[in-house]
């Protein structure tokens, strides 16, 4: 019996990433101090310019707030404090005018005085008005500046830490902490330095003059502060300590909502939405008590510090009314006291706002940044080292990697190879096989032992180097939202970043290459297939020109051979493979009004097919569609794959639903218009071999057919060159270059066929030279998010070519085609002999024993040890454990 | 394309397949709602002669109802073919591939022009989640189908073959 050792789970529970859970951030000898600063992404022109900065400064997760808002801000910083000088100045001034207006104008009957002052007093308040805007502008891009580089540099620092640190790290946590939490520490960046000197300037000001109008009034009204200085600290120490509870609680909050959204399938199936649902509403009480504690706080700092501000002017009345009547004070005097007594309670306010402000960006700042507070693993070396090309010899000499709970998952592995030897490790599950892999590809740190490439150790060559030299392709590849081309060059482009300080658009990569390594993986029939599938621009007339005589060529050649395939256009049959309306009009028009999507609601187009007798028999159709779709779908989960094949889309099956309900009631002529025309959009969408829950009635075929023919006529009476019938000389735009090609569409349900028309279609395109056009249209194909447009096949085969493309002296493959088919897999294997052996050396985790035989060496791992080595005859003639796991127990 | 008995019907697709799904002793219990979805996803294909299904080792993940026509199971041997077994009209192949990971051991060619009904595991597993009982349904369905194999076979196995049996108490 053959044993395959098909899958990495053991009762459910994946044992190939012990390594990973069990990994934690901790500092590595020689890779603190200096190398520290490096903890910024790799190659981009910003953090390189940072590190020149900020030598031998201390990791960004550590910076103080203060840090952001003068660091590249110092020039605006100092802009903003002329500002602030200018603008304190032109405060005071309206006090001063005041006084005299009264003392002196007024009192003394001196118009051309009141004029003058009047005139000083309307500059200074208008020339404080435009300053307090440039101040807030000034603030606002300090803010927006030092935000923006605390999140580059944060995320850039986040992307270097440790896989470890991401086992238990939830990524909704990551993108609340940079998107939410640190947005608050900008806000404060801006105002760190330009609100507290306005103020306290301002503050210094208005008591220096109120000190100058009258020392023992002043003296008795500033005798309220020293009492708010001495409350309000209390109050914010309480309101800070909620606030740090409120934090931590939101985060676990939310990473309880991540938890439970990534496992939704779990919670679905065991019907637990009350156990998930009370977790939650625990969470959602304890925080809103905490805020309201929070809330509570706050305002009470603000309404005490309000209401002992408020007691000022009571003192002045009091205090300043017995000095005026008693002679010892002006009118005027205790008017501008008046004034500048309030005036005092802005600038305080503000103070004490900033205050609140501070404390709770600090608070927010410091939690974000600890919880990213350790130190990546591998320094990102960027200086270009002259060193010579790695050579691809692997020795290993007992190598021990042991999780911090002291389970040694490598225990004393030995051995070693060659350059351009290749190497198969198998095993059971658990035994040690990734860990071992991701060691040698330095995704952590080993315990003990060596690893040396070309006779270096490990540790001691820089990342960048590793990453230049090394090519990891695990079992689950992540393949990146973007083109086909983007993911192609992915790990390319990283790779010359870290060679050299290439800018970014010289890293082109010719055409020509990257078709060989997707034709060296089997992935190039795939994308050629995405080309053909694409849809070109409409002015693209050198493209339609030479798609239009492909199609002649296609006719000549192939269209006998390929008639079982494919079903072309033609004018006097219907097509089963296009929906109603395109069997209808056969053609496009040059209107947009005439789109496929808008007929529905296109009146004319609508009285066309009253007047042919079309409508009520498509209605009714589209009654019938309605109904099928709900009696199938009505209950179940939107899932994509049900309603792949469905005529009504999952979002409007619940008006199919109350379509149908009505006309249980009332006739369809009185449905209301959108009704009428939805259920009219079902029938023109129906394409019979798609929708397979319905028919189309014999008689309607006809119909159709003869509505056809007429439709040509109706449109020209109503504009000469509103339409163009399908026609083998013309480019039919909106459809897909293939089906242009082919002038007709491709038959489902016939799985041989795609590769005999692909055949068909290469042969063609190299004849006309236009291979490569294709591929191109091919390489732009967007892939999805996390490339969910493409097969798990197809994602590793682009996973194998993205370190195919740079072109690595070691090859690290973990269970690397496993998602492929037997015969995508033999592609590969034939690759590895032909094209790596003897240039590439290859350690590959296997565990399809079938495979083993190409390999030069054999290791079979049981429980972290290396428990045989040697050659595919030697180890079969030995009858060990490889022989068991090929051949069974005897 | 459909098969030619589905061209002349007035009945849909969709409605043939049902009827056929529900004759099949690993469907028949399930809910009718899921076994209407399931004659929605299933899909029809038209193989020919020497069209290879399914190859040794590859995990096709497909289940197969033949409507028409005839199938050969066959393996690899020292280089030469052996053709294990034929399968006709109405013969259902592939159940077990449907619940999981099933490497194929041999591999499956179309003997004749053959209509094919064929169900993937991605659908099935979809059923599978959308009606949480039918899990139960086709476990029980699976071991009917294995007891009912075993107890055809060991009375027709010769004693040199009878030391093979025993998949039943495994």
């Amino acid at each position: 019996m053959r044993y395959n050792l098909t899958n990495k789970c053991f009762f459910g529970i994946p044992l190939c990433d012990e390594a990973m859970r069990h990994e934690r951030p901790k500092c590595f000898p020689g890779h603190n101090g200096s190398h520290r600063r490096r903890s910024h992404g790799a190659g981009e022109p910003f953090a390189r310019r940072q590190m020149k900065q900020d030598k031998a400064a201390s990791p960004i997760t550590e910076k103080s707030l203060f840090y952001w808002a003068f660091r590249d801000n110092l020039k605006l910083q100092i802009i903003l404090l002329v500002v602030i000088v200018l603008i304190v100045f032109a405060r005071v001034i309206p006090l001063e005018m005041q006084k005299r207006i009264i003392n002196d104008s007024i009192a003394l009957r001196n118009i051309d005085g009141l004029i003058l002052y009047s005139a000083i007093y309307m500059v200074a308040i208008t020339t404080a008005s435009g300053l307090k805007l440039a101040i807030n502008y000034l603030q606002a891009v300090i803010g927006e500046r030092a935000m923006t580089a605390m999140r580059k540099e944060l995320y850039h620092h986040i992307l270097t830490l440790s896989l470890g640190f991401f086992r238990t790290t939830q990524p909704g946590m990551v993108v609340s902490s940079l998107m939410t939490e640190l947005s608050t520490a900008g806000t404060f960046a801006g105002m760190a330095f330009a609100v507290p000197v306005t103020n306290i300037l301002t503050l210094l000001a208005f008591t220096g003059y109120l000190l100058w109008l009258n020392p023992k009034l002043a003296g008795a009204t500033l005798l309220i502060y020293p009492v708010v200085v001495f409350v309000i600290p209390i109050l914010q120490k309480k309101a800070n300590k909620a606030n740090k509870k409120r934090v931590d609680l939101s985060r676990t909050a939310s990473n309880q909502i991540a938890e439970s959204i990534s496992g939704i399938h779990e919670i679905q199936v065991h019907g637990a939405y009350q156990q998930e649902g009370r977790k939650f509403d625990n969470l959602a009480e304890k925080l809103k008590k905490i805020r309201i504690r929070w809330s509570l706080f706050r305002f009470g700092i603000k309404t005490a510090n309000n209401y002992f501000v408020g007691l000022g002017p009571f003192v002045v009345f009091i205090f300043g009314g017995y000095l005026v009547m008693r002679g010892e004070l002006a009118l005027g005097a205790m008017v501008a006291f008046l004034s500048a007594q309030e005036k005092l309670f802005d600038p305080w306010k503000e103070l004490i706002d900033f205050y609140q402000t501070y404390q709770d960006a600090a608070v927010r700042y410091r939690r974000t940044m600890s919880y990213f507070n350790s130190v990546p693993e591998f320094s990102l070396d960027l200086a270009k080292t002259s060193r010579p090309p790695l050579l691809g010899t692997i020795d290993v000499s007992n190598l021990v990697y042991e999780t911090t709970d002291g389970h040694r998952l490598l225990n004393g592995i030995s051995f070693s190879l060659t350059a351009g030897e290749h190497l198969a490790v198998v095993g059971y599950s658990g035994g040690g096989k990734s860990t071992l892999i991701q060691s040698i590809g330095k995704m952590f740190n080993y315990t003990s032992g060596s690893i040396q490439l070309g006779g270096r150790e490990l540790s001691t060559i820089p990342k960048n180097e590793i990453i230049q030299n090394v090519g990891y392709i695990s079992q689950n590849p992540f393949i990146f939202t973007g083109s086909i081309e983007e993911n192609l060059l992915y790990a390319y482009r990283a790779a010359m970043e870290a060679a050299a300080e290439l800018p970014h658009e010289e890293m082109k990569i010719d055409l020509d290459r990257m078709i060989l390594v997707l034709q060296q993986v089997g992935l190039f029939i795939d994308v050629m297939r995405f080309g053909l599938d694409s849809i070109i621009a409409t002015d693209d007339e050198n493209t339609t020109a030479k798609i239009i005589r492909i199609r002649r060529r296609f006719r000549e050649k192939f269209g006998e051979k390929l008639s079982s395939y494919v079903e072309f256009y033609n004018v006097n049959s219907y097509h089963v493979n296009s929906n109603v309306a395109e069997n209808i009009l056969f053609g496009t028009s040059t209107s947009t009004e005439f789109a496929f999507h808008l007929l529905p609601v296109n009146a004319q187009f609508r009285s066309f097919l009253q007047s042919v007798d079309l409508l009520q028999p498509l209605l009714s159709l589209g009654i019938e569609l309605a109904g099928q779709a709900v009696d199938i779908l009505a209950g179940v989960g939107t899932v994509d794959l049900f309603f792949k094949n469905s005529p009504v889309p999952a979002d409007r099956l619940e008006e199919c639903e109350t379509i149908l309900v009505r006309l249980k009631k009332q006739s369809l002529s009185s449905l209301p218009a959108q009704n009428q025309s939805f259920l009219l959009s079902l029938a023109l969408n129906f394409t019979p071999s798609i929708h397979t829950m319905s028919r189309l009635p014999e008689n309607l075929k006809e119909l159709i057919l003869s509505a056809r023919k007429i439709f040509p006529q109706w449109c020209r009476a109503m504009s000469q060159d509103l339409f163009t019938s399908y026609n083998e000389t013309n480019y039919i735009h909106g459809q897909s270059i293939l089906n242009n090609i082919f002038f007709g569409r491709i038959k489902p349900g016939l799985p041989q066929a795609q590769e005999i028309i692909n055949q068909s279609i290469m042969h063609l395109l190299v004849e006309e030279d236009y291979l490569e056009k294709i591929a191109a249209f091919g390489m732009s194909f967007q892939v999805g998010t996390m490339g969910d447009r493409l097969s798990g096949g197809q994602r590793q085969k682009l996973a194998i070519a993205r370190v195919l493309i740079k072109q690595p002296k070691i090859i690290l493959m973990d269970e690397a085609t496993s998602a492929l088919d037997n015969k995508s897999q033999a592609r590969i294997q034939r690759l590895m002999t032909t094209r790596w052996k003897g240039k590439r050396t290859v350690i590959a985790a296997v565990h399809r024993l079938d495979i083993l035989n190409t390999f030069d060496k054999i290791a079979v791992m049981k429980a972290g040890k290396l428990v045989e080595f040697g050659t595919y005859q030697e180890l079969i003639e030995d009858k060990g454990i490889l022989h068991e796991l090929i051949y069974g127990r005897k | 394309m459909s098969s030619s008995t589905a061209e002349n019907s007035q009945v849909p697709e969709m409605q043939q397949n049902l009827e056929l799904l529900k004759e099949m002793p690993c469907f028949s219990s399930f809910p009718g709602k899921a076994l209407k979805l399931l004659a929605f996803l299933s899909e029809r294909a038209q193989v020919s002669p020497g069209d290879v299904l399914f190859e040794e080792g590859d995990d096709h993940g497909r289940a197969y109802l033949i409507l028409s026509g005839k199938l050969t199971l066959v393996t690899q041997q020292d280089n030469t073919k052996l053709i294990v077994k034929h399968y006709a009209e109405g013969d259902f192949l592939g159940f077990f591939s449907l619940l999981g990971a099933m490497p194929a051991l041999f591999t499956l060619e179309a003997a004749t022009e053959t209509t094919l009904l064929t169900i993937n595991r991605k659908q099935f597993s979809k059923i599978l989640e959308q009606f949480p009982e039918t899990t139960t349904l086709a476990l029980k369905a699976l071991l009917k189908e294995l007891h009912t194999w075993e107890r055809k076979n060991i009375y027709q196995a010769s004693a040199c073959c009878l030391s093979k049996m025993g998949v039943t108490v495994l």
